[in-house]
This record gives C-alpha cells, sequence and structure tokens, in this order.
C-alpha cells in the first residue's frame, strides 16, 4: 500500500527502529510498510497516525489499493 | 538503555523458553535412554520413555505465547507458515496413507515432525523475504 511513512520520518529525523518503539512493533514491520511489501491494520495506521500527529489518510493511499 | 518494544520482548521471551526447554529436553533424553538400557521394566518403562516430551509441551506453550504477543507482521509470518507446512504434511501423509495400503512400510511417526518443522522453517524464511523493503 503506498504510503508516505519514509518522507515523515525523515521530516522528524527517527529512525525506522524509533519508530518501531514508538508503535510496539518491529523493526521489520517497518521496513515492510516503508517498502509498500504490507498493508498495516487499522490500529497500527491510527498509531502511525499519532505519532505523526497527522490523519491516517495523508499517510497511507487508499487509491493506491483500487 | 536500549528500549524493548512488546514485539522484542516477545521474541525475547520465546528464546528463553525454548533454549531452557532444549536443556531440559536432552537431559531428560539422556537420562531416559540410560535408564531404558539399563532394562527398566513395567509401566515405569513408558513413563521412562515418554518423559522427554514433557519440554516439547513446553516449546508448544512458547509458540502459543510468541504468537499472542509478536507483532502482526510477525503473527502473519508464522501463522502463514504454520498453515503452510500443516497442508504440506497432511497431502503428504494422505498421500503415504494409500501407499501403505499397496504394501509401503509405515514410517516412524517421527516423520510428520520432520516435515512439518522443515516446511515451517522454509516457508517462514521465504515469507520474510517477501515481505522485506
Amino acid at each position: 500500500m503506498k504510503n508516505r511513512l519514509r518522507v515523515l520520518r525523515a521530516e522528524r529525523d527517527i529512525s525506522q527502529a524509533q519508530l518501531a518503539d514508538l508503535v510496539g512493533v518491529s523493526r521489520q514491520t517497518i521496513v515492510a510498510l516503508e517498502g509498500e511489501k504490507y498493508a498495516p491494520s487499522l490500529p497500527l495506521a491510527y498509531r502511525l497516525a499519532r505519532v505523526f500527529g497527522t490523519r491516517v489518510e495523508e499517510i497511507f493511499d487508499p487509491t493506491s489499493l483500487d | 538503555m536500549k528500549s524493548m518494544n512488546p514485539t522484542s520482548q516477545a521474541s525475547r521471551s520465546y528464546g528463553v523458553w525454548v533454549l531452557a526447554a532444549m536443556l531440559v529436553y536432552f537431559g531428560l533424553l539422556f537420562g531416559s535412554v540410560v535408564l531404558l538400557q539399563r532394562g527398566v521394566t513395567g509401566p515405569l518403562r513408558i513413563l521412562v520413555a515418554v518423559v522427554p516430551a514433557l519440554p516439547i509441551y513446553v516449546i508448544f506453550l512458547a509458540v502459543v505465547r510468541y504468537l499472542a504477543r509478536t507483532d502482526e507482521l510477525q503473527r502473519r509470518i508464522q501463522v502463514e507458515s504454520l498453515a503452510l507446512s500443516a497442508g504440506v504434511t497432511a497431502v503428504l501423509a494422505v498421500t503415504y496413507g494409500f501407499l501403505e495400503n499397496v504394501g509401503l512400510p509405515t514410517p516412524s511417526a517421527w516423520w510428520t515432525w520432520s516435515v512439518l518443522g522443515g516446511v515451517w522453517l522454509l516457508a517462514s524464511l521465504g515469507l520474510r523475504l517477501r515481505y522485506r523493503g
């Protein structure tokens, strides 16, 4: 699923491991999300949105599922 | 100090439990083999023979606990791997079961674990590669 995770993370200067700790997942999960190999569950998507202080739709592009 | 998120804690806890269970397993296996070779008889012989299986139950519980505590992607990888390995084992078991009807020997029950464990390992490694960025 297309997303802006890598950009948002770079803007805030946090590592994949730090982001993983903040949302309670493994670094491999962050890698898979950024590589657009994996679509997160709704709770994880909301946790990511809370960390970046934005809305889920501003991180993940739902049109990429069409 | 390095922070520990729930997934890291789940992996570490799983590793500790499996390592401890394997150590106990090898100890019990050694003791069991020695006692069986010394000719223990009666119901005690059955008990001595089966005792090394106890740590395997602990490993099973450790897997269940890991699946409950790890993150969603790790759980998905492991559940998909287990489903695949269960399917392969079932297909092979049924196929060989029919071959037994025409005289092929009945193999040891150990082969099911070998197939299940082997496919589980290979499938989880393959799925990890699939989800790499």
